[in-house]
């Protein structure tokens, strides 16, 4: 079977309706669409450097801060050999990278060995993971940059 | 009935027994505040015999004589031997709506009445919801309607089947305000219910006691709202015959269950079979079908981990090796979710499912299947056949991998659990919400006490995010999930009327533990709604121990207190005595202000609500800024659903 690309695999979450409202940009290189906590997100492949990225998707946390560490330390976790396979990222394969611009923080994973199919499964299972962090670790949080109820 | 169980005002709340309990304490250093007040003996019996008593009319309200209800007969008595024929376990009420709920007591049916409508609405869904038996709810017409609204949309979010009535003036005063409290009841809750009727017709009456239990009794539950007008619950029907066919409920409705089909069941064996990390999720359908056995049947077979949501915890019991219900951080790995009576259902992102995962939904009817979440198969059948197929079906499947990260998961999510109650014990000026809740948890299922034995009302705001994680439930009904959904933080201690009355009385799944205490966890802001019905769980003798998290504030306080002026909006006077409120309407109070009193005060008031059926507040004293990270952790609690954190689905 030949592995897809990251737009057809984008694709597929459309399909099973896990995205909403799917916008690719023509050069296929930036994706908008909506998902986590109905928020509108962006996804960045950039092919030249074999990323791909969440960009600006964890909002309102400054550089350095205890949130910023603990997200960092978050994503960290996924590579580690304590994770059953299904879950975790191979750090020969790929490389999970992580920005934090102007308080805006942009999650990615670089291709090493693994295919763009892989790499791209594996990004939207993180972000996923980071999100379920986020809820239970940081809910006010969560309230003010997401709008999730406090209650 | 014996006198214990009554509390017959022959004896005066057995006061002197519990003030040798208090003050023994107090002597011991376990109750600071009382110190002051101890070995003031004449003071003592002062209070005594002023004490709040309970009036034999209550004390003795089962030995009442039930008068024969004969045609000719009104409406009224109509409706009410339609209530018990349907098997109406309880009616929860303010004083109003007196045909109707006159009639219904006079069938023998348990009833309540309690300090305010919407407090006796909350405490009817929780009946429901503890036992899965039918309860009615009943105000006045006019505010006593009102006041009903929000606990009738709570029991709506819930699928709770609750049948709440309210009288309704004449249809003849229609648009006059004439005299008082004249307006339409139906529209006001247009959204809130399952379906609802204005009864204009005399002559139709039956014919809608059909439709109430048709609706009460088949296909995905919630609340009936009738109101009554004057016409019809005064209408004299004179004899059997002018009932028809709506005199025998085989008549107007069945029993019958939609079955799965086959293709749906080979479809969904198929994924079951081509799964590595398939997860139940057992939801509000497997509670109200009664579909437990069928479940473990299917689990245990399969190798298919279990976790729970919705109002009502226990269809599986959380210390079976099969549970996830505790295991938080395995959810993600899940690659096949079967929904099994998941009515309200969350969005993409909402469960801790990965975006890969497939889906099964299991359901009596076809509507809602579909909605917010794409399926790979939904099954159209009751949740109780459809298990009990798929158990007949499946193939025996060892996971031994699978079950063995789940296990992994439950033991990651204790570790983390105790590393809250460390820091939590560390806090010694306040007690920390960390201390009640583990210290709860081992009282209730690792000490002296059956862990299936108490039942629990889970509420409560921030409180809540840390009892949930220590609660267990090991059998149908044994939690209570106070807030799910609709999110009212206030009807705790209603909600523990409902379920201590449905304790008391066996009902239901509640069987096996009838006349335990039962657990109810509030906050002080929870507290202010509903508070005056501890009066209504004393003049019962609910034995219901009320853990009030007392932090001086909204729960909304910490995420507001940096406002100039808005944050004083979220504070109340600090150390309020609820427990002094408690002593004053019949119950019994401790005041607890420091993590080593809580475990004494907690025994104190268990045995006491075992021994006397008195119920109990232990206000617990914390401090609001337990919230605030910055300064003690864990600070605010966040959830993962589903599992044992799950209320909002």
């Amino acid at each position: 079977m030949i592995a897809m690309t990251v737009p057809e695999v984008l694709q597929t979450y459309v399909q099973r309706g896990v995205f909403q409202d799917f916008r690719p940009a023509a050069d296929k290189k930036m994706f908008d669409f909506v998902w986590l906590n109905y928020q509108r997100m962006r996804v960045q492949w950039q092919p030249a450097q074999q990323t791909i990225y969440f960009r600006d998707v964890i909002p309102n946390v400054a550089a350095r801060s205890k949130m910023d560490q603990e997200i960092r330390a978050f994503l960290r976790g996924r590579t580690t050999a304590d994770l059953p396979e299904h879950r975790r990222v191979d750090p020969d394969a790929f490389d999970l990278v992580c920005e934090n611009r102007k308080s805006q923080m942009s999650v990615g994973i670089r291709l090493k060995t693994g295919t763009e199919e892989e790499g791209t499964r594996q990004l939207m299972a993180v972000m996923h993971e980071t999100f379920i962090f986020l809820h239970q670790r940081w809910p006010e949080y969560m309230y003010e940059s997401f709008g999730s109820p406090l209650e | 009935m014996s006198s214990k169980e009554t509390g017959s005002n022959d004896e005066p709340m057995k006061a002197s027994r519990r003030s040798f309990l208090k003050y023994a304490a107090a002597g011991a250093g376990a109750a600071a505040t009382s110190a002051g007040m101890a070995g003031n003996a004449a003071a003592q019996e002062a209070e005594a015999e002023v004490a709040p008593t309970v009036p034999a009319e209550i004390a003795d309200r089962n030995a009442a004589p039930l008068p024969k209800i004969e045609f000719p007969m009104t409406g009224a008595n109509l409706f009410g031997r339609a209530c018990a024929a349907e098997g109406v376990a309880a009616l929860f009420c303010c004083p109003g709506n007196y045909n109707i709920i006159h009639a219904i007591a006079d069938q023998g049916i348990p009833s309540y009445s309690g300090r305010h409508e919407g407090a006796m609405t909350s405490a009817a869904d929780a009946f429901i919801r503890a036992t899965g038996e039918l309860a009615v709810a009943s105000g006045t017409e006019g505010p006593g309607f009102t006041n009903m609204i929000s606990g009738l949309a709570a029991a709506n979010s819930s699928r709770t089947p609750l049948l709440l009535v309210a009288s309704n003036m004449r249809v003849s005063m229609d648009d006059t305000e004439s005299a008082i409290q004249v307006m339409q009841q139906q529209p006001l809750t247009t959204g809130i219910k399952k379906y609802g009727k204005r009864l204009i017709t005399p002559e139709r009456l039956a014919e809608y006691v059909g439709y109430t239990f048709r609706q009460l009794k088949t296909g995905i539950p919630g609340p009936v709202h009738i109101d009554f007008t004057a016409e019809v619950s005064n209408h004299e029907i004179k004899s059997e015959a002018e009932l028809g066919y709506y005199g025998d409920s085989g008549l107007y409705r069945t029993d019958s269950r939609p079955a799965p089909s086959t293709t749906d069941l080979t479809k969904a064996i198929d994924l079951i079979n081509a799964s590595q990390r398939p997860m139940i999720v057992a939801s509000t359908g497997v509670f109200y079908s009664k579909a437990w056995d069928a479940l473990m049947s299917l689990a245990e077979k399969a190798q298919i981990p279990v976790v729970e949501s919705g109002p009502t915890m226990g269809k599986f019991p959380h210390n079976h090796p099969l549970s996830a219900s505790a295991a938080p951080d395995a959810l993600p790995s899940a690659d096949l979710v079967i929904l099994v009576g998941q009515y309200c259902m969350p969005s993409a992102g909402e469960y801790a499912f990965g975006p890969e995962a497939k889906y099964i939904r299991i359901q009596p009817e076809a509507l809602d299947i579909g909605r917010n979440m794409p399926i790979n198969v939904g099954i159209v059948a009751c949740e109780k056949l459809a298990l009990e197929a798929l158990a007949d079906m499946v193939r025996k499947t060892d996971r031994a991998s699978w079950i063995n990260e789940i296990a992994a998961a439950r033991k990651s999510f204790q570790a983390q659990n105790d590393e809250y109650y460390r820091i939590g014990s560390g806090y010694t000026d306040a007690v920390h919400p960390a201390v009640i809740a583990k210290e709860l948890g081992d009282f209730l299922y690792r000490g002296e006490l059956a862990p299936e034995q108490t039942t629990v009302v889970a509420g409560g705001f921030g409180i809540a995010r840390y009892t949930r994680r220590y609660l267990e439930a090991h059998r149908p009904g044994q939690v209570i999930n106070g807030a799910y959904q609709f999110g009212s933080i206030g009807p705790d201690v209603a909600y523990a009327v409902g379920v201590g009355a449905g304790v008391q009385q066996g009902a239901g799944v509640q069987a096996s533990v009838k006349g335990s205490p039962i657990i109810n966890i509030t906050g002080d802001a929870g507290f202010g709604f509903t508070g005056m019905e501890l009066e209504t769980q004393a003049k019962y003798r609910l034995p219901v121990v009320n853990i009030v998290y007392n932090n001086n504030s909204w729960g909304t306080w910490y995420s507001s207190r940096d406002l100039p002026r808005g944050a004083q909006l979220h504070l109340f006077q600090e150390n309020l005595r609820y427990d002094k409120v408690a002593e004053g309407l019949g119950a019994h109070g401790e005041y607890v202000q420091t993590p080593d009193q809580f475990l004494p005060a907690l025994k104190r008031a268990y045995e006491i609500a075992a021994e006397e059926g008195i119920p109990s507040v232990i206000n617990c004293q914390a401090k609001k800024e337990f919230w605030i990270r910055e300064q003690y952790e864990p600070g605010f609690l966040g959830k993962v659903e589903p599992g044992v954190m799950s209320y909002y689905h």
